[in-house]
């Protein structure tokens, strides 16, 4: 017999404010905040005619906000059937106290300093020996203590690791090239001086996760649909059309929306709406849709203010997109990025977001925002080279499909809206073509499903809540559980349409 | 006292009010570093510029904070002894 899920403390909400509205918009939420009053364990909650099993353990009023007991399955099915409500997991905060330092290393008595010694390694591709250039590796001695040297590879494909030795027997060993090859894992090797290390190239037609999950994208998919992509910026590309785009960070030129030297928007872009045809590009999961680029990092940075964020959320509900996707995340709450996700909600406009990269840490802000949607991210073996990075992202939970799993470095938790492809997935990147894993992966795969699943009559709505209503609606109602449990990829994954 | 740099947003209809705008442009050690639609990026005393917010309706207020790149790169946190 299947164990019952346990059940926990949600807030429930409507849309804005604390209580519902006797507007025709907020008649739906009305309905249900009343009718949750008369709610009891027994009864539980009745919407449509379905009986929806949760507790009201205290409220503000009749029309008002709500402490509530439920499971996760009722929360996914509340959500589903009256997606203009809210249902906030009840949060405690704890003082925060700074930890205390501990010395994880002591040296002993008599022990020598840290060692200057290098090792030099050339990489090198396994096709033509040629050198690969700029590929970032990472050397561990002891893994579990994050001990190891770091560098990126010179014009000639060598990188100098100062580990203490000419000779040294590593943990672990990860190469993580920029354009054009597979990223490398390896453990328990033993390097010396002039050790070589070969990369395989990338193969353009590959089935990868993407291509698993959304194959054979054809050219009308996702048309009429506008996405934006709020990232680092989007390099033009053989396979990219951006329609067009904004950089929000302050102080530098509004139009100069390409890429800041990331890769990651580009990246992120491809997945969307990438157009090209393997084996001499790829494609994306939606390349009709109509794509606009929002630069929030500043020119070479790897960081963008709340500042940034918020007013590229404001440009893209200005330029009529539907759909806002946002790999990016994990910084505190703060009530500015809030309101504009809010905002975008309110007008029609979707924000899509990543759950976050910590390994199984709660969904990070603003993915966990209840008015937008968090992507968590899995991984399907076969779809990756059993010798590159994305090996590593293989844990449990498993799928109902055994080659399934949620990728190790996914946040979880009842945040989660959908799961997408997220490991090992080549997409473009200025000058060609990456393989990177990451939640930032499966939150555009995701997109361009969503994107696939607005239909005309959905597009056509006024720009309110009720269309952005809609379009959660109409996506969730594509999501197929994939048996990971609701924790791990909320509805499932959205099918293509 | 220092300034720290804070963003303020306008939650109300329609773009944010002019006179709204100048009293914070009028505060005294206020500098106003960009601005959009709905939004300024200020840098002031926070004490004063919160006090002022308050008593402005529709605007929250918040430090400026920063969102780094996800990626999944394995770091490196200490060199072998």
């Amino acid at each position: 017999m299947a164990k019952a899920s346990e059940t926990s403390q949600y807030v429930l909400l409507p849309d804005q404010g604390l209580r519902t509205t006797a507007t025709a918009a907020g008649a739906q939420a009305r309905e249900l905040f009343l009718g949750a009053e008369e709610a009891t364990p027994s009864r539980g909650l009745r919407i449509d005619g379905r009986r929806v099993p949760m507790t009201v353990i205290d409220s503000i009023g009749p029309d008002g906000a709500k402490l509530v007991e439920l499971t996760p399955e009722s929360a996914l099915t509340i959500r589903s059937l009256r997606p203009g409500v809210r249902l906030v997991p009840v949060v405690y905060y704890t003082p925060a106290v700074a930890p205390i330092e501990q010395v994880e290393n002591p040296v002993s008595t008599g022990a020598r300093a840290a060692a200057t010694d290098t090792i030099t390694l050339k990489v090198v591709s396994k096709t033509d020996n040629s050198p690969v250039v700029g590929a970032i590796v990472v050397a561990f001695v002891d893994f579990a203590a994050r001990t190891g040297a770091k560098g990126v590879t010179d014009s000639s494909g060598q990188v100098s690791l100062a580990l203490g030795s000419a000779s040294i027997k590593l943990q672990r060993l990860y190469v993580y090239p920029l354009v054009g090859y597979w990223s490398l894992l390896k453990k328990n090797v033993t390097i010396t001086t002039g050790t070589t290390v070969p990369l395989a190239s990338l193969d353009l037609a590959y089935v990868d996760g993407v291509r698993w999950a959304y194959p054979n994208a054809p050219d009308s998919a996702g048309k009429g649909v506008t996405v934006g992509v709020i990232d680092t910026g989007v390099a033009n590309h053989p396979d990219l059309v951006i329609a067009g785009g904004t950089n929000t960070v302050p102080g530098e030129d509004p139009k100069n929306f390409g890429d800041n030297g990331q890769h990651h928007g580009t990246h992120v872009a491809g997945i969307v709406a990438a157009r090209g045809k393997p084996p001499t590009g790829i494609r994306g999961v939606a390349p009709g849709v109509t794509l606009r680029a929002y630069r929030v990092f500043g020119q070479g940075s790897g960081h963008a203010s709340n500042f940034a964020i918020a007013k590229a959320i404001d440009q893209g509900i200005t330029d009529k997109c539907d759909l806002l996707n946002m790999s990016l995340g994990g910084g505190q709450p703060d009530p500015v990025l809030k309101a504009a996700v809010d905002h975008a909600r309110a007008g029609g406009s979707l924000c899509i977001i990543a759950t976050g990269n910590d390994s199984r840490a709660p969904v990070s802000f603003p993915a966990r925002e209840e008015m937008a949607l968090a992507v968590s991210a899995m991984g399907r073996k076969g779809t990756f080279p059993t010798s590159s990075t994305g090996a590593d992202a293989v844990a449990a939970p498993y799928g109902t499909d055994k080659k399934n799993f949620i990728a190790e470095f996914s946040n979880v938790g009842p945040e989660v809206d959908l799961v997408g492809p997220g490991v090992g997935i080549i997409s473009t990147v200025p000058g060609g073509w990456e393989e990177i894993s990451g939640t930032s992966m499966a939150c555009p795969a995701v997109t361009g499903a969503a994107a696939r699943a607005l239909t005309p009559t959905i597009l056509k709505m006024k720009r309110n809540a009720a269309r952005s209503d809609a379009m959660v609606a109409a996506i969730l109602a594509t999501a197929k559980t994939l048996g990971f449990g609701p924790t791990f990829e909320g509805h499932g994954m959205p099918q293509a349409k | 006292m220092a300034t720290q740099r804070f963003v303020l947003r306008y939650g109300g209809d329609g773009a944010k009010p002019a006179a709204d705008v100048e009293r914070v442009r009028a505060l005294t050690g206020a500098v106003v570093v960009d601005s959009s639609e709905r939004m300024l990026l200020v840098d002031s005393h926070p004490e004063q510029l919160r006090n002022l917010v308050e008593s402005l309706p529709g605007w929250v207020m918040a430090p400026e904070q920063t969102y780094e790149v996800p990626h999944t790169r394995k770091s490196v946190e200490r060199p072998p002894q």
